[in-house]
């Protein structure tokens, strides 16, 4: 409150609102509490036994209602044709005794009117029994509900670990992100200290020039290339078979090989930038000195530039590793059923007829990942978030 | 040193060890180049051959425009394009509004909440996509609003905003709130110095996180897909047709978007250098005055010490 109004009186009243008002919209209304609403909902267990307990009672009042209709226009005509004295012998709509889908009419051509009667009587017994059967399924409905009503625990949880489908999926997700950031920091170092040391300013600036390019060119776009160039008639393939090394085409979206490619690609340049930007703040004249008192490259780079570099490292491989456990692109359009990532499961369980509260369980489970993650990085890497933000 | 006694090593052929060695940076980054740059120049190739289904860049058997024909015929697809600009067009005024309030207040504010402030703005933009896209699907849908253009363009700005914050965030540290305090000295309304001196100062800033804060949008698929609902945008589009049935439509508007992203990179290259330009003759243009001011000092105590 203090802090509120020091700062009126420096910055007048409506931009003190205005500069409150726009931080609580965005602090609470889009990042806390939606959070706290997805944790909730991940707490919201659905038996899914009683849920298909709820479905199937649903159908089968359903399927009696038809029944029913049917039972009760066929009474109708029995009982018009008794009024009558008799069916006619043949159905009035002409054929209809041939026809394999007669209307309820033509069932008792040409009956008696004692035959149509022990007929009445059936339908009016079955009739009867339906009512009170659509009655049993009415209070059993309630019961199904009251026990298919979302309860607060932990089993949403529980049932990723226990999920025999999803847990590896799950840890296949981690794996391969964490491998995906170590490629992306093997390949990006060398170029992230080309670019801010060993080149030239003017090279540079070219050079970073041509990366800003690809850098802003749609992740769909980039996974989309590697689609054309992985597919089964693909360039890669039209190369490996030309020379020789395989006859058959290699189909590399049945397994990960496709995703993880397609993510080394999508997200590498999330680890140039950062290693650059360190690295670019280094004093060259620490590697002038390193050098001039004998080290050799590797020791230059292990002692002076890494450490240096260490918060730009740090932030590559949090945002590589962000990216690709939290991709939904690439997987989706490289992978294949059998090569799910956990993103996927995730969005089945809100868009392809599951639980939302199981998905807002994996997502939540995802975030804490990451959120591992971050903090062992920080914790190797000695950063802080202040470090990371820059 | 290195290549002295990697000439010893390679005794018997010192020439040969030396060029590699010497160009082993050069050829890692070429190499590097053309992993970025060749997949997308195959996918643009692809869209002027001829051949159809699925698209690819060899065997080239002809050239054709009929692709970028056949994509402006393409009614959905340009449908998704309006709807990705009206959530981009949101996004813009969201973030920006949302991201000025965070720095004003994280530059300004004088209390110990501010680091844990800042910790939970930029937190975003370390939560993988798919968190913010179905955190603000599953809390408007509790207010019953469903997935749609409007909870998509919220969460997008959820992260875009704190991107737009930290750039006024490092436009404000170079701000000299003596500006403002003289302008206050004069008289100046808090409203006028805001209008008149802050945000004369951001508008730079303004413009290019606006544009970042637009092609963030345009180009988001991992929020975007979760809190779109059964809308579409041109991404979502474009995914599932790239996914399903990829046409060499596809390629045709990659062709158009890289052409534009150069377009866009030529153009922001030379906006800096002019910037760096402009701000060295500004500089030398101080510096000058400040010697000037200082030759005036001495005029002046030359004088008064002369009326003495």
């Amino acid at each position: 409150m203090e802090a509120i109004s020091s700062f009126r009186n420096r910055y007048g009243t409506i931009l003190t609102t205005y500069v409150f008002v726009g931080c609580a919209i965005w602090l609470i209304g889009m990042i806390v509490a939606p959070q706290l609403l997805m944790v909730q909902k991940s707490l919201m267990y659905t038996d899914p036994a009683a849920a298909a307990a709820v479905s199937q009672t649903k159908s089968s009042t359903d399927r009696l209602f038809v029944e029913k209709g049917r039972a009760e226009r066929e009474l109708r005509k029995v009982e018009a044709d008794i009024q009558a004295g008799g069916a006619a012998e043949v159905d009035q709509g002409g054929g209809g005794a041939f026809n394999p889908f007669g209307s309820s009419g033509n069932q008792n051509a040409g009956a008696s009117v004692e035959e149509l009667q022990v007929r009445r009587d059936e339908l009016t017994a079955r009739l009867g029994q339906i009512d009170g059967e659509i009655a049993a399924n009415d209070t059993a409905l309630v019961d199904a509900e009251k026990a298919a009503r979302p309860r607060l625990g932990l089993q949403n949880y529980f049932e990723l670990f226990s999920n025999d489908a999803n847990r590896p999926i799950f840890f296949k997700t981690i794996w391969s992100s964490i491998l995906v950031t170590m490629i992306a920091l093997i390949v990006c170092y060398p170029v992230a200290f080309y670019l801010a040391v060993s080149a030239s300013k003017e090279t540079t600036a070219l050079l970073m020039l041509g990366l800003i390019v690809p850098y802003w060119v749609n992740e769909i776009l980039r996974t989309f290339s590697w689609l054309m160039l992985l597919s089964s008639n693909g360039l890669i393939n039209q190369a490996l078979i030309g020379i020789g090394l395989t006859d058959t085409p290699i189909d590399w979206r049945s397994g990960n090989s496709a995703v993880l490619i397609g993510m080394v690609y999508a997200y590498i340049l999330f680890m140039v930038f950062p290693i650059y930007n360190t690295v670019e703040t280094l004093d060259k004249n620490q590697i002038e000195a390193a050098r001039d008192l004998g080290a050799p490259r590797w020791l230059i780079h292990w002692t002076v530039v890494i450490p240096h570099a260490k918060p730009g490292i740090a932030v590559g491989c949090i945002m590589t590793f962000m990216l690709a456990a939290g991709s939904y692109a690439v997987p989706v359009m490289l992978g294949s059923t059998t090569s799910k990532w956990f993103t996927e499961i995730i969005y089945d369980q809100f868009y392809e007829g599951g639980n939302w509260g199981l998905g807002s369980a994996y997502a939540f489970v995802l975030l804490i990942t990451c959120i591992l993650f971050i903090m062992m990085m920080m914790r190797l890497f000695r950063v802080n978030l202040q470090d990371i933000a820059k | 040193m290195t290549d002295t006694t990697l000439t010893l090593r390679n005794g018997s052929f010192p020439a040969i060890g030396d060029w590699f060695m010497e160009r082993l940076p050069s050829i890692y980054m070429m190499l590097f180049f053309l992993y970025m740059f060749l997949p997308l120049v195959f996918m643009m190739i692809a869209a002027f051959n001829t051949t159809a289904v699925p698209p690819t860049a060899f065997p080239f058997e002809g050239f054709t425009l009929k692709w970028f024909s056949a994509l402006f015929a393409n009614a959905p697809l340009l449908a998704a394009i309006g709807n990705s600009l009206i959530i981009g067009l949101a996004v813009i005024v969201l973030s920006l509004t949302l991201g000025l309030s965070g720095a004003l207040l994280i530059t300004r504010l004088h209390a110990r909440s501010k680091s844990a402030l800042y910790a939970f703005l930029v937190s975003p933009l370390l939560t993988p996509g798919i968190i913010l896209g179905i955190s603000t699907l599953v809390f408007w849908n509790s207010a019953g609003i469903p997935g749609g253009l409007f909870v998509a363009a919220l969460a997008q700005s959820t992260f875009i905003a704190s991107y737009c914050m930290l750039m006024f965030i490092a436009r404000l540290q170079r701000f000299d709130s003596g500006l403002e305090e003289a302008a206050l000295d004069l008289g100046a309304s808090h409203q006028q110095v805001f209008w008149h001196v802050t945000v004369p100062f951001l508008k730079p800033t303004i413009i290019t996180a606006g544009l970042i804060a637009f092609l963030q949008s345009f180009e988001n698929f991992n929020t975007t897909v979760f809190a779109i609902g059964t809308e579409t945008t041109l991404t979502i589009k474009l995914a599932a047709l790239a996914r399903k049935t990829p046409t060499p439509e596809v390629n045709a508007l990659a062709v158009i978007f890289i052409a534009l992203t150069v377009v866009m990179a030529i153009l922001y290259e030379i906006k800096r250098r002019s910037d760096t330009a402009r701000e060295k003759v500004m500089a030398e243009r101080a510096k000058q005055a400040d010697i000037e001011m200082v030759s005036m000092d001495i005029d002046k105590v030359a004088v008064t010490t002369a009326a003495e």
